[in-house]
């Protein structure tokens, strides 16, 4: 699916944010927007759940269709795991009985994941760390039915061990039928062994499409992080020379 | 697919509880709400000459009321909207429920029974003080929490609509609710509309709507007029708008 352009700026801002972008989802991958700081991620992320007004543009998706997880969302300390399940869960379908959706849920979930969620159960937020209540937060998102999911930096701030179960969890999501995942992210290691599909927003545009072998070999890199430096480098090196 | 068509009230709910569990665990409020107007009975209770008339304890006790219904006000639903946006709650809650809506209940329905707990403590302790009975006024602290509670809290929707931080808006909430509540006595007498200007105070609308509950509970003539009620109205309108208003884009996170 490939997006109407998008074209945005914010008030004040003398030039627009988003030059016509035109976002490409796929089913069946990850799809991962990348870019540096102030690229413009979450302002499209945003666009497309239908928070900002653009001329032109509608996002495809209604808002009762989407599920958008944000980065660094403060949540009462007090509130144990369970109550943060049962708020996702019951909020989403709140005519079940919340011991059918935890049923439900836990059918889900993988041995190891059921004994962590079994674990925070009782434990309350604030004791939780980042990575806990970012894998519980984004494990219960990923219950609810919906068309499109998007992940703002999800796992912005985790810990490496604790990562690759968020990353599992987006992934499998993905594979749903007739379902879109866009997650941004800053941390590129941790696409090396999903099927993703990379969008890199650089300077208002969409500057590279493609998936992460392919990153990699157009950015003459096996380190993403290099790659994407060289790209820096690159663009750099074209503005001086126009 | 999304389940559409089911009841907002049973989302609300579930934001009720939370935000009970919030509110309840928080101390910090009950210094505002509660014990700030215990300090303040027992000071004037030990400066008093006389005891107290009924009358006048009925009046006292409204006047506290007004007082925790406008802190609560400012505190919980002005300054804990804009918390809530600044904190990505509303944006990320907002699409799991569906829309804003549920979460606002939840807030609003939340603090109105956080403030019904505090009026009854308080009205308990300050019965004990001033040996009164409490009945009368049990029942106005509950029949005052939708007809005059409620629109407080609506015209509180307004300050989470501005494009302000949390942290610059909430001391100006709190002196706004002390100025209001310490010119609650002001009467206007110069024969002209200007004497109606009283009703931009809130805590005057309070508590005179108050009185005419109370009387009207203790079967005695109400001596109401009617601009309290209608300015309780313009308040709930005003209180739409603002939810109408009210963005869950946050100002400070991203």
């Amino acid at each position: 699916m490939i997006l109407k352009p998008i074209h945005f700026s914010y008030k004040k801002q003398k030039d627009p944010l988003l030059k016509d972008v035109r976002l490409r989802l796929e089913k069946g991958r990850l799809n991962v927007l990348i870019g540096t700081n102030g690229a413009g991620k979450t302002t499209l992320l945003d666009i497309l759940c239908g928070l900002h007004d653009v001329k032109g543009f509608e996002s495809p998706f209604p808002k009762d269709e989407v599920v958008y997880q944000l980065q660094g969302m403060y949540l009462p300390p007090m509130l144990k795991g369970k109550d943060l399940v049962r708020l996702i869960l019951k909020t989403d379908a709140p005519r079940q009985s919340f011991s059918r959706l935890t049923e439900q849920f836990n059918e889900k979930l993988a041995p190891k994941e059921r004994q962590r969620l079994e674990k925070l159960w009782d434990v309350k937020y604030g004791d939780m760390s980042v990575g806990e209540r970012r894998w519980l937060i984004i494990r219960s998102v990923t219950q609810l039915n919906r068309k499109l999911y998007v992940f703002d930096e999800p796992t912005a701030g985790v810990d490496p061990a604790s990562r690759p179960y968020i990353i599992d969890a987006l992934e499998q999501l993905a594979m749903k039928e007739d379902v879109y995942v866009l997650m941004s992210t800053h941390i590129l290691h941790e696409l090396a062994h999903v099927k993703s599909f990379i969008s890199f927003l650089h300077e208002g545009n969409m500057a590279f499409e493609g998936d992460y072998e392919a990153f990699l070999k157009e950015y003459n890199s096996e380190n993403p992080d290099i790659a994407f430096q060289n790209f820096l480098e690159l663009r750099e090196l074209h503005h001086y020379q126009s | 697919m999304y389940e559409k068509g089911v009841s907002t009230v049973l989302r609300g709910y579930e934001y009720f509880k939370i935000f009970n569990k919030q509110v309840f665990y928080n101390k910090f409020a009950y210094i505002w709400s509660l014990a700030i107007p215990i300090v303040f009975l027992i000071f004037n209770s030990l400066n008093a000459e006389e005891a107290m008339t009924y009358g006048e304890f009925a009046y006292s006790t409204l006047f506290f009321w007004s007082y925790m219904i406008l802190i609560t006000a400012s505190d919980g639903i002005g300054m804990g909207l804009l918390i809530m946006r600044d904190s990505n709650f509303l944006k990320m809650y907002a699409y799991i429920s569906g829309s804003k809506l549920p979460i606002i209940l939840g807030k609003v329905f939340s603090q109105l029974f956080f403030l019904w707990v505090n009026m009854v403590v308080f009205l308990s302790f300050s019965a004990i003080i001033h040996q009164q009975p409490i009945l009368s006024l049990l029942f106005t602290s509950v029949l005052l929490l939708i007809p005059v509670a409620l629109p407080i809290y609506f015209l509180f929707v307004i300050p989470a609509t501005w494009r302000v931080r949390a942290a610059s808006l909430g001391p100006m909430l709190t002196l706004s609710v002390i100025l209001f509540v310490n010119v609650i006595n002001i009467r206007l007498d110069t024969g002209t509309l200007i004497d109606y200007a009283i009703y931009l105070n809130p805590a005057t609308v309070i508590v005179q709507f108050s009185e005419a509950i109370h009387s009207f509970i203790l079967q005695m003539p109400i001596e109401m007029t009617w601009i309290p009620l209608g300015v309780l109205i313009l308040y709930v309108i005003i209180g739409f708008s603002g939810y109408r208003k009210l963005d869950i884009i946050s100002r400070e996170a991203r």
